[in-house]
Parts: C-alpha cells; structure tokens; sequence
C-alpha cells in the first residue's frame, strides 16, 4: 500500500528499461555493427501495450508513439483508447490529458529515479555495470534476435516491489518487454517503426521535456 | 572609622572572592544568544511562548551536504556523520536514511479513511459537477505507462483518490532527490548528500556550543582524512553561536588585556611609578568582581554582551583614579588627605552624573541592557569605594612631584579654548566638525535588521548561502499563527485560510498547513458525500463496465474521521509537529509559508480571519530593534534630564548647561561624522551615545571644578581618562560582533569630541599661571 512514490517508481522502472533496451542491442547483437545513440540522435516509434490485471475480463489496451531523447527524456503518447501524454525526465514525471496537466512529480518525490537514470546512462554508454547491480542478467541469442531475462538482486528494496522479472527481447532494437508484477500482473510492450534519426526535437517535444524545469 | 571602614571593605571583597570560587565549581552559565539581550515582546503571554517554541525548533536544527565527486563517497561519508551524530547523544532526531516503513505506515494511517480524503483540484472537479475528469485522470493511470494499479486497489479505491491526495501532500519539495534511501542533489561532478538533525540541547547554551563543536570538529576531521576531496557544507544556528561566542569570549579577553595594558602603560609612563599602576588595578579588579557577582546574583546568569561592555564600563573608574594620581603634580596638595579632598567634589559630581547615566540603562526593558547597567553600576560603585577607602592608606607617603612635560601638554588644550590669540583655530576646528556632520547627516542611515547584528562571520553565511542553493530551500521564519478553542475550530480555520492562499501564488511560493495532511470533520464529511453525489453514483458502474473489473467494491466510508492524532509522526510526517504549537489549554498550530514575496500584503490577505496571525520572526526582532533605538534616544534625552537638576543645582542654571553643552555637541556629531565612515546606526549606536554623554560630562565636570594652577593638572587627567576610553572602547569598534562594533565606533568618536570640547565648560580665564605656551 505505497502510493506516493510507488506509482513513479513502476513508471520509471518500466520505461528506463524501455530506453535502456533500446540501446543495450547496439552494443550486444551479434549480427549488427555496435552503435550506440549519439548525443543528438533520436529515437521514435509505435508501441502497444497491453496490461493484465487479475480480477479484469480483459487487457487493458493502450497504442500510442513514443520520442526518446538520450540526455533528455522520454515522451510517451498515448493516442488510443484515449490521448494522454506521458513525459519523464531526470527532473520528474509530468501527465497530460487534452494538453491539461494531470500529474506532476517532481525528482524528489520519487525515490529511486536518479539511480535509474544511471542505469540508463551507464547502458547508453556502454557500461553495464550498474544495471548488474541491480538486477540479475541472463542473456542468450536466438534466432533473428536476442533474448535478456532480468531478476531483482534485491526483491525487499521498495523501488522493486512490485516487480517479480523483466523478459526483453530484440533484434536490432528492443522489441518486446514483458514485465511480471505481484499477483499474476503482466505488462506486455511491444515496440514497432523504431527508427533512429539526427532531425531536432520538434519545438512541442522540447516544450513538453522543459516543462518539469519550471 | 575610617580606617574601620577600610578593613570592612577588604573583608567584604575577600568574601566575594571566596564566593566567586565557589560558584566558579558549580558552572556558571555564559548566555551568547543576542536574542537573550531582548525583552518579551509582547503581553500576548500565549503567543510569545508559541513563538520561543518555534524559534527554538529553528535553532536547534542543522543540517549538512557531504559532497564528493564520487557519490558512493559521499553517501559512505554522510551515512558516518550521521552515525556519528547518532551515537554522540547530543541531538535528538536525526534524517539521514529515509525511512521506508514510515510511508507504510503513513498510508495504513490514512486508508480506512480514503473516502474523506481529497485533493484540492478533486474537490473543485467535484465542486463544479465534473465527475468525469476524475473518470478520465483514473483510466490514464490504469492504462498509462508502468501502471502501478491493480485488481485489490481498485476494489478499495476505484478512482485511486487516495494516491492523488497524498500527491497534492506538501511535503518537502526541493532539489534533493531521494536516491538510494537518502537525499541527495548533483552539482556540477559534486554529488551532496543530506544530513539533517535536530539538537537535543540549546543551541545557544554555551557549553553545549563547546561540547557540540568539539564533536564536530573531530568527526568531520575524521572524515576528511579518510576522504580528502570531501567537501562538506554545514548550517544552523548552534555554528553561528558557537562561532560568535568564540569570537566574543576571545575579544573579551583580548579587548579586556589590551585595554587595562594600554591603561596601565600610559599611567607608568606618565607618574614613572607603580604605584599607580597596582592601585589603579586594584581599584578595577574589585570593580568587577563585584559587579561579576551582583549580576550573577540578580540575573542568575551573564550574557557574554553584558561582560564586555560591563568590563570596558567598568574601566571608567580609572578616570576617578587618575584625577587623583594628577593631583601628585599639583604643589598644593602636599598629602593623600589632600589631595582626595581637592578632587572629591568633581569625583563626586562625575560619578552622580555617570550613575544617573547607567540608570537609565536599567530603565530600558532589555534584560541584557540591564545586567549591563546592574553590571557597571556595582563595579563602579565597588570601584570607587576602593579608591575613597584605600588609597589615601596605600599611598601615605608619595612626595609630591614637580610639574612634568606631561603636564605641559595638557595645558595647551586648555589654551585652544582660551588662549584670545587661537581665536581663529577654535573657529576652524568648529567648522571643520560642523561640515563632517554635515556631510555625514546625508549618508546617516538607520539599520535595524536583526541578521547583521548576530554574526559577520562570512564563511558560515558562504555555507548557508551554499546549502539554500543546492537544497532549493530557505527556511524563513514566516508563518501564520492559528489559534481557536479546539482543534477542530484550527483546521476549520486552516481551510478558510487555505482558500486565500490557494490564490495567494502571486506573493507566496506555498504553505504547509495542518488541515491538508488532516481535513477538519466537517470537510470530511463534506467530501464522502460529494463523493458519492458526484462519483460514485453516476459514474462508478459505467467506468468499472468500460475497463472490465469484474471484482467487488469496498468502498464504504468507516463511521469515524481521520484526525490529526490518527497520524504517525515520523518520516515524512514528522513536519507536523513542528506544525502543533498547542501549549495546553491553548491550542494553536502554524502554517508554514514558503518564498513570501511580499509579507505586508499577505499579511493583509488574511488579516480579517479571526485567530489568525501572520509573524515573521526576523521581521518582528528587526522590528523591535528599531522600536528600541528610538527608545534609547529617548534614554538619552532623559538623561539628560535628569543629570540637568543636579548640575544647575552646583553650577547655576546657566552654569549647569555650559556643563553640558560639551558633552550634547559630541552626542549630537557623533552618529553623522561615524556614518562618514559608513557605521549605520543602530540600537547600539544609541545605547553608545548614552554613555558618551555620561562620560563626556564628567570630564567638563572635572574642568568646571578645576581653577588656577589646577587646571592642567586636572587636564591631564581628563586627557588620561580619555585616552584610556578610547583605547578601550576603540579596541570595540575593531570588533567583529557587529553589535560592539557599531557601539565602539560611536564611544570612538564621541569620546574624542567630548575631550575636544571639554575645555569649553572652564571658567575661560586662561593664562592665571603661564605652564605651558603656544
């Protein structure tokens, strides 16, 4: 029953390990040239996610695109069933409905996410140190791909509470995670039309990542 | 009986010693909270405690940032210091971890009663019958990214309005973020982690002060040794105490020497003898073993203010002393006897007039000013009694003296106010006084403000600068006092004020209020029902449809509300007790106010809500400051007022003013010519004034009295007292206390101006015996 902080902690969770994934491929598939984002590349794309809840008839369905920005943050658009605007960076988390905001949570509500950013930024760079300290890794190589099956060292540390593993898989980018929650909760992410492109942030996104600065 | 009186006298100084010693083992407690030196500031008995209790919450806080361009070194080192400080036993509450459970256990106090329990902007959404933004907000959170909702929430709180109202929480928001269990901040490649604690003793008390800076010192001493690149930051008003009592206790000394080795000095040179000497300490050392003992009796403690001017008061006894020891230069006065009873009459005026001046002292409602008057007026009093009762036993057989180049000099300040040929020098120096006023009268400017009087230590405030910075927070001492006739009459009351404030972001960065982490009844009562008006029953089965829970609700309100007690008060809660302020049977709280732009207007913003009050610590002290400057003026004049009788009475009406004429001129000069050098006034340039009239009438007392072949005899005295003043109190205004130092400044220059014009008082008939020519 921890509601503040735990409702980012999850969001921070699963979308760092969104743009974690999305770069540790560059440097990990077998078949592909290394690279990593540059600082001014962008990645964009589509995704689907479908959340199951013990108790509920169905998934609850939610596609949208979404703009990685490394350095800078994330933006994550939900166009159906309904519009809603979703961005994290390292200063927070910000929601909005119809261009209402719904949510704002700053840093320093939410402990945790500065040391995912290094999670992140270590992975960007190369380093996977820090996500080996926080998780148990297990990769293998399939065919078209490769597979990463992630377990909490520490199960008791609240940032990972609700969270029981993480299975990533991919090719040249992440292309699906699946993210096992208590009581049988499964989030299922599927990323599609992932391109990596130098074009500048279009002056919406960068108002939406400044926001949390004000 | 004479001689009887004598013995008394010793026997009665060897008792106090006795006593000194005796209260010496026992600890004496030294106050160096200038604060102390205040009076209560208000009948509001209720109120002024509330307002200590809060003052004392703020003082006895502190807090660190341990930096390292390393984090995990940073973190290693802050997790040290605060085991430290653990373990230390001399503070009593201690952030450093955040603690997990606390947000456990904050919410299981919250739960069962959820559906009371709304956010500002829910409860206007349900205000204006709108419903469906919080059917909207729900499913953004169901089905947005890292969802943390799920079949067990949503049974107890379908619209997840708990988890919305504890975001709307004003809880600590800064720069800091919680990281790893600790607060920490980047800065540049420094990472700073935070170290928070409250003192378990009085941060002003000096030997706390003592026993806590040592700790430090050899903790942080540690630490760096162990990691050099540290770079730790520290605030807190127990750093400034210690630092400014260190530095007063040092210069009481320091100033203390010098001043009685500069006096000392100057009456060997003068009288080539030590005989002098060891009476003139004598007669100081009994002044302020008395007045030390007296003022620990009457007060029961010694603020170490009142020991340094107390001390430096004190040494106006020499100037008594040394209108004796001149008289060994005068041929008429052959004996002891003699030569006591020639200057008994001005000695005995001087003093009437300096203890009318002291008086005055008492009359001012500062508890320091007075241990300061009850300090000088009985080492003064002691002193003097030394000097009437044993010097003419001590100093039997002193031959007189032939007249000395020493008293020669002393006869040419006589002749710049008599001499008919200097006629055009006394113009000019008069002119040249009237022009720095002048010219100072533009840049004279008052200063009140209670932050430049405690401390100039420039490092601490780098530090304090420093840790506002990186934190994102300056605790200011502004808040609103909320008092009614029971807790639930604050919170109402808190709402009402709440509504104002929510509109208040013009001149108000946010507040903390008891009524947001627990609503009166009344507004919780109010929101279940517009809750289930307005939520439940026309959204709930549509919205539970459309997802597809196909669970039982539970959502039922218990039959008891929330209330403040509910509330755990650790971790993050732990603000509300800096929140209650009750003191039974008066229950109050505060509303903290952070980043007031503009403190007048949002003072008028709630002005008309009944049990409000807006305060504003610092604002109020420098306020009061203020109020007392203007009072010491007024002290001034009394004086004034009252010395007048006695002096008319001895010299004639006209006689009497000529007395003072000298002394109100420097009193008049001193604060403009003092603002030429850019020394604001203050409080304590007044408090200096009051003394400089004092003292300054003694010495045209001492030239009034004196005629003939006496007068540079009684010159030199007058010159010795003044030189040993000003090396005295000059030594103050080098002060680093920036209370003593404006103090010593105005004792500096109106001194100096008192003995230029001194003369002015003579009976003007120059040249009776040529000693001396121009």
């Amino acid at each position: 029953m921890r509601f503040g902080a735990a409702i980012s902690l999850r969001l921070a969770i699963i979308v760092s390990f969104l743009l974690l994934a999305a770069t540790l491929d560059l440097a990990r598939a077998a078949d592909s040239v290394p690279q990593t984002l540059k600082s001014g590349e962008i990645l964009r794309g589509r995704f689907i996610q479908d959340r199951r809840l013990a108790g509920f008839a169905k998934p609850l369905r939610t596609e949208g695109t979404f703009v990685l920005a490394p350095g800078r943050g994330l933006i994550w658009r939900a166009v159906k069933p309904f519009q809603n605007t979703t961005v994290i960076t390292p200063q927070g988390i910000l929601g909005q409905t119809n261009g209402q905001e719904t949510m704002r949570l700053p840093a320093a509500r939410m402990p945790g996410l500065a040391h995912l950013y290094d999670v992140l930024g270590g992975a960007l760079s190369g380093d996977a140190a820090p996500l080996e300290q926080t998780f148990a890794v297990r990769r293998s190589e399939v065919a078209g791909g490769w597979q990463m099956f992630l377990t909490p060292l520490h199960p008791d540390n609240p940032t990972m509470s609700q969270i029981k593993s993480l299975a990533v898989a991919g090719h040249r980018f992440v292309e699906t995670i699946e993210v096992d929650k208590d009581g049988g909760d499964v989030d299922r992410l599927s990323f599609l039309d992932q391109s990596v492109s130098a074009t500048p942030l279009t002056a919406d996104e960068k108002s939406l990542l400044g926001t949390l600065n004000k | 009986m004479k001689h009887r009186a004598a013995w008394v006298w010793l026997a009665v100084l060897i008792a106090a010693m006795a006593f000194l010693a005796l209260r010496w083992t026992s600890g004496i407690t030294l106050q160096s909270n200038i604060l102390a030196l205040l009076p209560p500031t208000e009948r509001d008995a209720a109120a002024q405690n509330i307002q200590d209790k809060i003052a004392n919450v703020f003082s006895r806080r502190v807090v660190f940032l341990v930096g390292d361009a390393d984090p995990a070194k940073a973190e290693a080192a802050a997790l040290e210091l605060s085991a430290a400080l653990g373990h230390s036993g001399m503070i009593s509450a201690l952030t450093s971890k955040i603690d997990v459970n606390a947000e456990q256990r904050m919410a299981a106090a919250y739960y069962p009663y959820r559906m009371g329990l709304l956010s500002n902007a829910d409860r206007n959404h349900l205000f204006a019958n709108d419903g469906q933004a919080l059917v909207s907000r729900t499913l953004s959170m169901l089905y947005g990214p890292g969802g943390f909702a799920n079949a067990k929430l949503i049974a107890h709180d379908p619209f997840l309005l708990l988890p919305a109202y504890f975001l709307a929480l004003p809880l600590p928001e800064s720069r800091l973020a919680a990281d790893n269990g600790v607060l920490s901040v980047r800065d540049g490649n420094e990472t700073y982690v935070m170290v928070s604690a409250d003192l378990a003793g009085d941060a002003y008390a000096l030997q706390y002060e003592t026993r806590f800076g040592d700790f430090l010192s050899k903790t942080l001493g540690a630490l760096r040794a162990h990691a050099p690149g540290l770079n730790i930051l520290r605030t807190g008003a127990v750093f400034y105490a210690h630092e400014g009592a260190d530095e007063s206790m040092n210069e009481t000394s320091i100033i203390g020497f010098v001043s009685m080795a500069a006096t000392l000095a100057l009456i060997f040179v003068v009288f080539h003898g030590l005989r002098p000497i060891v009476l003139g300490f004598i007669a100081i050392s009994a002044g302020v073993l008395c007045a030390f003992i007296g003022t620990l009796l009457v007060f029961g403690q010694i603020h170490t203010i009142a020991l340094l001017f107390g001390v430096s008061l004190i040494a106006i006894s020499v100037d008594y002393s040394l209108q004796y020891f001149c008289e060994y230069f005068d041929s008429g006065a052959p004996d002891p006897a003699a030569r006591l009873k020639r200057v008994l009459p001005g000695v005995a005026v001087g003093i009437s007039t300096t203890l009318i001046g002291y008086c005055t002292l008492l009359l001012a409602p500062f508890p320091g000013l007075q241990q300061v008057a009850v300090f000088s007026l009985i080492g003064l009093g002691a002193s003097c009694l030394t000097v009437v009762l044993w010097y003419p036993a001590l100093d039997a057989k002193r031959p007189p003296r032939a007249d000395n180049t020493f008293v020669s000099l002393a006869a040419r300040h006589w002749a710049l106010w008599e001499d008919p040929a200097l006629h055009a020098t006394r113009v000019g120096i008069v002119v040249l006084c009237a022009v720095l006023a002048i010219a100072g009268s533009f840049r004279l400017r008052t200063d009140d403000d209670v932050r430049h009087l405690q401390s100039l230590d420039t490092d601490l405030k780098q530090q304090q600068a420093e840790v506002e910075r990186l934190t994102g927070s300056s605790p200011r001492a502004q808040f609103l006092l909320v008092r009614g006739a029971n807790e639930q009459a604050l919170l109402k009351t808190e709402e009402r004020v709440a509504s104002r404030l929510n509109h208040a972001q013009d001149i108000l960065g946010g507040y903390t209020a008891m009524a947001q982490f627990a609503p009166s009844i009344a507004r919780q009562a109010e929101n279940r029902k517009l809750v289930r008006q307005r939520l439940i029953a026309p959204y709930l089965a549509g919205y539970l449809a459309q997802i597809g829970y196909q669970g039982q609700v539970d959502y039922t309100p218990p039959g008891g509300f929330l209330t403040p007690a509910v509330l755990p008060r650790t971790g993050a809660l732990s603000l509300l007790s800096i929140l209650d302020v009750s003191s039974s049977p008066h229950p109050a709280h505060i509303v903290l106010l952070q980043n007031v732009t503009d403190a007048s207007q949002l003072e008028k913003r709630v002005a008309d809500i009944p049990g409000v009050r807006f305060v504003n610590l610092t604002d109020d002290w420098s306020r009061l400051f203020g109020d007392y400057r203007r009072y010491a003026i007024g002290l001034l004049a009394l004086s004034a007022l009252l010395m007048y009788p006695l002096l008319g009475w001895r010299y004639g009406w006209f006689g009497g003013l000529r007395v003072m004429a000298p002394s109100l001129v420097a009193v008049a000069l001193a604060p403009p010519i003092a603002a030429l050098a850019g020394v604001a006034f203050t409080f304590f340039n007044a408090m200096a004034l009051v003394l400089v009239l004092s003292i300054g009438v003694d010495y045209s007392v001492f030239c009034r009295e004196t005629s003939g072949e006496r007068k540079p005899v009684t010159m030199l005295a007058i010159a010795l007292a003044a030189l040993s003043t000003i090396l005295s109190f000059g030594m103050l205004a080098f002060s680093r206390v920036f209370a003593v130092h404006a103090f010593g400044a105005t004792m500096l220059i109106g001194i100096a101006l008192a003995f230029l014009f001194a003369p002015m008082a003579g009976d003007g008939r120059f040249g009776t015996r040529k000693m001396g020519s121009i």
